[in-house]
Formats: C-alpha cells, structure tokens, sequence
C-alpha cells in the first residue's frame, strides 16, 4: 500500500508544496528541475518576519529590493542555500529539505513581526540552478557599466517577461545607443561577481559594446553574452527561436518598429527588462513562481530609482508591463502575490503616482476553466460538478475550490468519484476541518491522498489559506504512464461532490462557492505535453431535452451558467490597482472570444451583480476574426511575429500610456470610451452586465499597425 | 504505318535512370533545375528533351507521312563542320550535357586516399596533386557527447520544420532569394550553383563513404529526427559542404557583378544562410555540429577551387585540416576561432583555370543586376 512518510510531508506549509516536493505525491511529474532534484538552493518567499533571522540554519540572500523608506515590505523575496551535505539518492531529497524547512520554520517564530496577523511564514519555490548562480554577490555594489543617457528621461517602461531580445535594434535610440538601461536575465548564466544574486544583468553600455563587438551577428550576440545555451534548461535555444513571447510583448511595450509608427518612443523613455527563466511557463501548479516575479518587479523599481538619482531627480514616472499570470487562487486580492504587488505599487505610488504595473486578463473566458456554485446548487446537501481530464496529459492537474472568506464550513466535505469504468481502493473524503497533528505555524490544514490499485494517485486538501478563507484543492497525476512511474490517472470526467450535514451553516444569499482549474496547456511550445482540465455542468436529463433554437448571432445569452468565464481572470491581476487589459478584435471592434472577464454572479432574483476585479480597458489582441493575433518584432532585428491572446494587448496598452506619462499627459490620455454592445447583440440588464465584465472602461487605439 | 519510329522510339523522360530512389529524392536521375534534388540529380535529365506523349508522336508521324510528299527527292545538301572540340558549342547542349563536362574536369583533378595510422583514421583529399583537404574521423566518444547537442537543438524543429523540410533537396531557391535571382535572367548563375552543388556533393560523398561515421539517431535513441535518416554516412554534412561552397561562389561572383549597392548585407545574409541550412540539419536530428564543421570547411574550400576554375584570379584556394573536437557549431566561430575549434589552414591548392567552368562563370557575370 502506498503511504507517504509523515515525518517528511507535515513540514510543508501548502498542499502545493507538498504535492510538487514530495516523491510518492506529485515530483515526478514536477518541472524537471525539481523532478530530477536535489537541488542546493530555491528561491522562497518570507511575510511578516526577517529573512535575516534564517541566518545560521542557511545561507540567505536577498535580490535588490526597493525600499525608499529603508522600511522592509510586508512579503520579502529571497534565496536560500543549504550548505549541508547534499544527499544525492532521490529518497531522501524530499525529507532533507523538509527538515531544512523544519529548522526554518521553528527559528522564524523569533522574528515575528509584531503587526503581522499572521505568524512569519515563508513559502519555497523553484530551485536556482547552479550556472545562475553569483559567487560574489554585490547587492549595494552600483554597476559601474551603466552609461547615464544623453537625453534626461522622462518616463520609463519596464517589462518582466520570457526569451528577452535585449540587444534588438528596436530598443536604439536616435543616436544608436541602447535605451535598455538595465536588463536581468535571471535564468542567464552567471558572471563571477554581480549586482544580482542569480543570473545576468546586462546595462546599457554593456549592450551597445556587444552590438559593437559582434556587429550584424545577434545570434553571436547572444551567445556571447550567455542568453543562449542549450545546456542550461530555464534558459536554452530561446533566443535561437524566430519569436519569443517576450520578444513580442517587449517589442510592442518598448521597441521603436515600422509597425508602431503612431506611438514612437523618444529617447526620453528609458527601458529596464527582466527575463524570468525561459521556462516559467512550463509548470501547470501556478506555484513555485512568485519570488522570481516579485524579485523582477523588485528590481525594476529599485533600477528606476538609481537612473533617476543619476539624474538628480525624484521618481520618473514608471510603466511595468507583466503579461503573466495564473488562473487558479483567491482573486480576491488577498493571495500572497497580490499582497505583495498592491503593496509595492501602493508604497511607489505615494510618491511618484505615475506608476502602473499593467497586466492582461488571461485567456481563459471560453476554456471552461471557472464554475460558481450558490445555495440552488445544492441537492439534497450536496453540490456535484464534473472535471473533465484529459486522455494523454503529461502533467498534473489542479482544482480550487474557495469559500467565502470568512465562513466556516465545518461541517462540509469534499469527496471525489472516478469516471464510470475505474475505481478508488476506498472512498475518498476530506472535512473542512484541521487536522490537528498538523498544529504549527503554517495555515490550518488537512491532507488526504487519492488512491487506486494500491498507488497514490491524487492528493486532496483543504486549507484555511491565511487563516481566513477556507480551500479545497485537487490535485492528480498525469493520465499516461510517464516519467518512469507506474502509475497513471483515468482520463474522463470525474466528479467533485461538495457535501454537508444538515445542519451546515447555508450560504447566504450574497455567498457563493467559486472553482477553478489550472492553466494545463503548453502554449509557448515548452514540451510540456500538457492537456487543458475543463468543467462541465452536471445537468438533469429536462436541460438536454431539445430546446426552441438560440439566435444564431447572439453570443451572449441572457442567464449565466454555472461554468462561464466571468470570474476567469488572471489571478495575478486580480491585485487592486493594476490595470487589467482585455482584448478586443480590431477589424470588428468586438471582444475577442477568449478574453479573460471579470467576475458575474446571478442573484436570487436572477439579477447580475459584478464580485472582484474587473478588467479595467481594452486593446487590440487580434486583427481580425480571420487573421488572429497582432504583429509584432521577433527575436533578430527585422524578424516580425504574430501572437494572440491578452498577453499583447496589455503591452499595447502599455506602450501608449508611457508616451503618454513621457509627455505629460494622463496615461490614458488618447483611450476611447468602451466598446459598444456588438449589433447583433440583444440589450438587457444582463446582457449589459456581462459586456462590462469583458470590455471594462476604456479602449485602447490599435497600436501595432501590421495586418 | 508510321515511318519514324512511332511511339517509344525516342528515349524516356529523365536521361539516365529515371526517378530514383524514395520519391524521386536523392537517387540519380530526376529532373533538373532548381531544386527539390540531391546528388547527381541537379543535372541529370535537365533540359533532355525526352519524347512526346504518345499521341503527339502519333500524330506527327502521320504528319511527316502527310508532308512528304512536299520534299524533293535525291540527295541531302551537305552542311557545315561544328567547331571542333569547342566551347562555343555549349550553348548547344541541354544543361544536363554540360553538367557532364564539368563533372569531368573537376573529377579529373580530385583525388582521395583514406590513410590509416596508428593514432588517426582520415581522408586525405587533393586537387590536381595539391593537397586539398585532411578530414580525421572523430572517435566513438565524441560521437556519443555530441548527441546532446543535437538533442537540445530538437527544440527548435516546430520553428524551423518548413525550412527543414524545403531544404533536403539542394536548397538554391533560398540564395536565389537573397541575390534577387529568377529563372528568366540567371539561368547561367543557376548553373553554376548546379554545377558547384554537384561537386561539393560528390566530394562529401567520398569523404563520408571512408570515414562511414553513423548517423546521431542510430547512436542516440532520443534524437527521432524529423527527416528520414539518409543513406549515407553522418560525417561530414554534405549539406554544409554545399552551402558553403555556393555561398563562397556567389560571394565572388555577386562581388564580381559589382550590381548591388547593398553588397555587404547580401553578402553577410549568404553566409548567414549558409549557417542556417547547416544548421538546420543538426535540429533535423540527423547531423552532429562537427559534421557542420567539417562541412563547412570543406565547402568553403570547394568554392575557393571552383571560383579558381572559373578564373576567378582574386581568390586563394586554400587547403584544410580538420581535427573534430566537441563544440557547437556555428558561422561566428567559423569565421573568427575556426583553429581553436580543430580547423586549421594548411597552405594553398594550385588550380588552374579550365574551359567549361571559365565558359559558364563568363555568362553568370553578365546575369548582374546592375542596381
């Protein structure tokens, strides 16, 4: 019988955690750098305490951090090394590291930040590969090889982003010189002493002097400067590639091209870029990500602050655009990244208030990825849904399932039932209540393990995430055989059933139940071979009785279903305060079908009223119905591309509001009023609610101009 | 009854063996022109005039039966003698037909040994006695390393699979299009890339039968090309040995045309596209990066000899050695840290300049597109 070794597990906080670091769960199957293990260092995450205080146990660093008031923010991103003999056989990797997280863990309880609700806490993410590593890491160290532009800038544009082209001619100013101030690979390889504790940063002079060196060549360029090397997995051949979706989102955000002719970029707008690791996107948990996101906004503010102190001037106002995210979570601004975003913007927005972090509202409108459950859904104290998983998925799959922040809802419980034909060893059920041999500093939380034919197959958890807001979550290996593991998930729809005792508490009639997958797909061709999860309503046999024809051009209907991607937005941009950009269709000046919305929910008198955040304004992501996506520059100078999604119209956004902010006009200077209703679409309160949670309020003009 | 022959009488489509090979790709025979072959078949077949459909020959022979008695009767007037043994004839022949001659007076003149010594297997290649390239065989263990190279560059096969796919053949639609070149006005300069592709090839194949190095995918069960495995041995690439050679060509010859106003971006991007098509053979999974080394050099030596054939004075042939070593390959190196990669220049080949190559080389420099 399979069990997991609980001396190991209990030490991890989250059930993300546990399932992607532990052997018998879901590391196998993990991004290959953590599959493979062990690794010597991870990147990490603390809240409400000092990182200093895990001096002793491990060796700490922290990435530049931007701290205009020398004051420490709430969620501090770090890397810890673990100098202890690393243990090469793969059966004790999960249990050397959770004892390190132990050790942490009991001396954070002294660092306790006294205005913190919370205990201190910190979350592991993805290891840091070795050839990123800096042997002397300089964090106050200025970098001399910064070259102060001829021209004062008046505005910067930063993007975070994969497969940066940062020699790229597009970034020239009018005298030849890079308007890249600053560029961090962080998955770049390693210069023997640096500004940054992992990867390479490029400065502008350093970039003009490999243009010199290596003339018409940027494939040399590349190489040279250590951007490209297949050896090194998070950074590979990307840079070999014809286009990169960092290589387009940075064109269009930053780059000067024919194809941007009505929004020029001066030599007053200054660039600063950070490439995550080229396979970022590769993981389907949407964990493990966070330090090397906040690090890189991080770094772009503090980056920001040393052009405008070269200059003698306070803050220069600042345009970060970040087309990523996730689409599991909280969306409702309390995850730890969000916490740690709002906070960021919030702290720099007091004193330069021109500072946006601009991101898109994800794709995922039409892939079934969001279901909302209320009181109706419940049938005789339980409320069923199907998740359907896909024949041949390589990866794992994750469901959410969140309360409302605040309920208690103790005596509920989640169980999970296999598609027809397959079957559990025993019935699986998990309480929405502690598990008191869990009882530390981490949430409340209990964990259950899937199993069939005597091999773990699944994890289900439930977890008072923050200590105020109660998750259940599944996660389940991959449906082939794969990885060199005996074992495998039944593809089809199993069944997620919400149960309770008749004297559960009810929802109210202003509560509901959300769920959503995540992302599962491969999109930026990482060799994943993941299939997308989806949810499907559980209908009685009278709803697929034949019904009277819809109209054939009306896309909206006027009720919401139960699965519907209002609510299925990027749950990164759910932070208050970022700008969340939406897609629209040029040709048409439609909303393009896959654009992330912001959360609907229907009544009890069958009203719409909005939950959460909404996309604020929208901008081109495709030219036409027939031709997707929009133009952009690819890899190598003169090289165009084309990609679809929201990815390129939060950049299209972006690159016009810091024209905008260079010239001191409103960021929004130059936007539309919302898209209008579609003609062929029928106006009712409903239908009128819907078409705000897609199109926000505001629309962006076409800015690249390639058909 | 038909006089003449009727149907069949005349030869088939395709001169010698037809369609060769899987396909019609790679075997000898097919049809000539630009592209979509391999081997000899670049030339073969090319503007044999082949036979008429069934019909037509037909019906011209109840034509000719028709017309006869239009004629006089009695002897045929005598004509004139051809000059003899004449270049001014080649304007005469079918391309295929001056593919033979040039065939020949390259052939003539190289000459191969596969020595081995204690410490190296190798071919040895001269050109008229010169030595003109010395190619060592590389070892089981460099073989077994490199397949990780070629394994990471399968990363780049869904970018690259429509070059991949286009270029098996001789791949002259891609120079064609970066010297702006059309059938209707560079048919000569078709030829001579023709011509060039044809000898780089036959050397490579020399080289790769003594040197008999198997395939990556036949060592490396990961790699899974893309391609089918070819049928002939990995090392060197052939496919680098004749892009190099052609661009080598067209570099003199586009310098030579003195047409363009932006020569040097043409001349970078052949290069650069010489790089990409020897290149994309390794993300194929079917070249290791030190068959692209030898490839190249070989190639680049191949192109200084034919453009010396074609009396093309300013250029040096130069002879080669090649040591594999265990690094990527690409154009950079090539051009800048070649000896530190195991290429060494090892003295200069004599090449004399000879009738047919100067012949065709004469009317490519009149294909000049005088911008």
């Amino acid at each position: 019988m399979a069990h997991v070794e609980q001396h190991c597990i209990d030490r991890y906080a989250g059930p993300y955690e546990r399932w992607v670091f532990t052997k018998e769960l879901g590391r196998p199957y993990a991004f290959p750098l953590i599959a493979r293990g062990p690794s010597k260092r991870y990147t990490a995450l603390m809240e409400g305490g000092a990182v200093s205080a895990l001096n002793g146990v491990v060796n700490v660093r922290v990435p530049p951090l931007w701290e205009p008031d020398k004051t420490t923010r709430h969620i501090t991103p770090f890397v810890f090394e673990d100098d202890a003999p690393q243990n090469d056989t793969d059966a004790h990797e999960d249990t050397s590291l959770a004892r390190c997280l132990g050790s942490l863990r009991t001396c954070m309880a002294a660092s306790q930040d006294a205005a913190s609700t919370l205990p201190a806490r910190f979350r592991v993410n993805f290891p840091v590969v070795d050839e990123t590593w800096v042997q002397n890491y300089d964090p106050d160290g200025t970098n001399t090889s910064w070259s102060k532009p001829l021209t004062q800038p008046k505005a910067i544009i930063a993007v975070i982003d994969d497969g940066l082209p940062f020699a790229h001619r597009a970034f020239l100013d009018s005298h030849g010189h890079s308007r890249m101030s600053y560029c961090w690979l962080q998955s770049g390889i390693a210069a023997d002493t640096a500004n940054v504790p992992f990867g390479r940063e490029y400065t502008n002079a350093e970039i003009d002097q490999l243009r010199r060196t290596y003339g018409r060549d940027e494939t040399a360029l590349y190489r040279a400067a250590a951007a490209i090397d297949s050896g090194v997995s998070e950074l590979g051949d990307h840079l070999r590639r014809s286009a990169t979706h960092g290589s387009h989102i940075l064109g269009l955000a930053a780059g000067n091209d024919s194809l941007f002719l009505d929004h020029i970029l001066g030599d007053d707008i200054q660039i600063i870029a950070v490439q995550l690791p080229n396979t970022i996107a590769w993981d389907t948990s949407g964990f493990g990500k966070e330090m090397y996101m906040l690090s890189a906004m991080h770094y772009v503010f503090e980056r920001a602050s040393r052009i405008a102190c070269a200059f003698g001037i306070g803050e220069l106002p600042l345009i970060l655009n970040f087309s990523y995210g996730w689409s599991a979570g909280r969306h409702d601004g309390a995850s730890e990244m969000e916490i740690a975003v709002r906070d960021l913007l919030d702290a720099r927005q007091a004193i330069q208030p021109v500072t946006e972090i601009v991101m898109p509202t994800g794709n995922n409108f039409a892939s079934d990825m969001h279901a909302r459950m209320d009181e109706t859904s419940f049938h005789d104290h339980s409320a069923r849904i199907h998740w359907q998983i896909q024949p041949d998925d390589q990866t794992s799959s994750y469901l959410e399932l969140w309360f409302p922040a605040g309920f208690d809802p103790s005596d509920y419980h989640l169980s999970l039932t296999p598609p027809a034909g397959t079957s559990l060893d025993q019935p699986v059920d998990i309480a929405f209540v502690a598990d008191p041999a869990l009882d530390d500093d981490g949430d409340p939380r209990r964990f259950v393990e899937v199993i069939s034919g005597g091999k773990i197959i699944g994890q289900m958890s439930v977890d008072k995430h923050r200590r105020d807001r109660w998750r259940g979550m599944i996660a389940v290996i991959p449906t082939v055989y794969t990885r060199h593991q005996d074992r495998r998930l039944a593809s089809g729809a199993w069944t997620v059933t919400l149960s309770r005792s008749e004297n559960a508490m009810p929802l109210s009639d202003d509560q509901d139940i959300l769920i959503w997958v995540q992302r599962d797909d491969d999109p930026s061709d990482l060799k994943s071979n993941g299939r997308q999860s989806y949810l499907v309503e559980i209908q009685d046999a009278a709803v697929l009785l034949p019904k009277p024809p819809q109209s054939p051009v009306q896309d909206i209907p006027e009720n919401i279903a139960q699965v519907a991607g209002y609510g299925a937005l990027n749950a990164v941009a759910s932070t208050p305060s970022t700008t969340r950009v939406a897609g629209y269709t040029a040709q048409t000046g439609r909303i393009s079908p896959y654009s992330g919305a912001g959360g609907l929910r229907t009544r009890v008198d069958g009203t719409v009223e909005v939950w959460g955040a909404q996309a604020d304004l929208t901008a081109v992501s495709d030219h036409s119905p027939t031709l997707p996506g929009i133009s952009s520059i690819g890899v190598l100078s003169g090289a165009r591309a084309r990609l679809v999604g929201t990815s390129c119209a939060a950049p299209s956004a972006a690159r016009i509001m810091v024209c905008n902010a260079a010239a001191g006009r409103d960021v929004f200077d130059g936007f539309g009023d919302p898209l209008d209703l579609y003609r062929t679409e029928s106006s009712s309160p409903s239908v009128e609610s819907q078409h705000k949670a897609r199109v926000g309020h505001r629309t962006a003009p076409p800015v690249s101009k390639g058909g | 009854m038909a006089q003449y022959g009727g149907i069949g009488g005349i030869g088939g489509i395709g001169g010698i063996g037809g369609i060769g090979g899987i396909g019609g790709i790679g075997g000898i025979g097919g049809i000539g022109g630009i592209g979509g072959f391999t081997g000899l078949g670049g030339f073969l077949g090319a503007e044999d005039t082949g036979g008429y459909d069934g019909t037509t020959t037909y019906g011209l022979q109840t034509t000719a039966d028709g017309l006869q008695h239009l004629n006089s009767t009695g002897p045929a007037p005598a004509g004139t003698a051809l000059p003899f043994n004449d270049t001014s004839n080649n304007d005469r022949w079918a391309s295929w037909v001056r593919g033979s001659l040039y065939l020949s007076e390259f052939l003539t003149c190289i000459g191969y040994e596969a020595v081995k010594s204690a410490h190296e297997k190798s071919v040895r290649l001269t050109f008229g006695g010169d030595a003109l390239a010395h190619i060592v065989l590389p070892g089981n263990d460099l073989l077994a390393s490199q397949c990780t190279l070629v394994r990471n560059y399968a990363d780049l096969r869904a970018d690259r699979t429509a070059e991949i796919t286009s270029q098996l053949g001789f791949p002259t639609e891609y120079f064609a299009m970066i010297l702006g070149m059309h059938l209707g006005q560079h048919k000569n300069t078709f030829e001579l890339i023709t011509a060039t592709q044809v000898m780089a090839a036959h050397v490579a194949m020399i080289v790769k039968h003594a040197l008999a190095v198997r395939r990556p995918d036949q060592i490396d069960g990961r790699i899974l090309p893309m391609i089918p495995t070819p049928g002939h041995g990995s090392f060197p690439s052939a496919h680098a040995t004749e892009a190099y050679a052609v661009a080598t060509l067209l570099s003199g010859l586009a310098t030579e045309w003195g047409g363009f106003n932006d020569l040097d971006n043409r001349l970078a991007m052949l290069r650069g596209l010489a790089e990409r098509i020897t290149v994309n053979r390794t993300v194929a999974g079917v070249h290791y990066p030190i068959d692209s080394w030898a490839g190249a050099s070989l190639g680049v030596a191949l192109g200084q000899v034919i453009l010396k054939m074609c009396g093309h004075s300013a250029t040096v042939a130069q002879a080669i050695k090649y040591e594999p070593a265990d690094h990527d390959f690409n154009d950079y190196d090539l051009v800048h840290s070649a000896s530190d990669k195991g290429v060494q220049i090892t003295g200069t080949v004599n090449v004399p300049k000879t009738d047919h190559f100067s012949w065709i080389w004469k009317k490519a420099l009149k294909d000049t597109q005088s911008v």
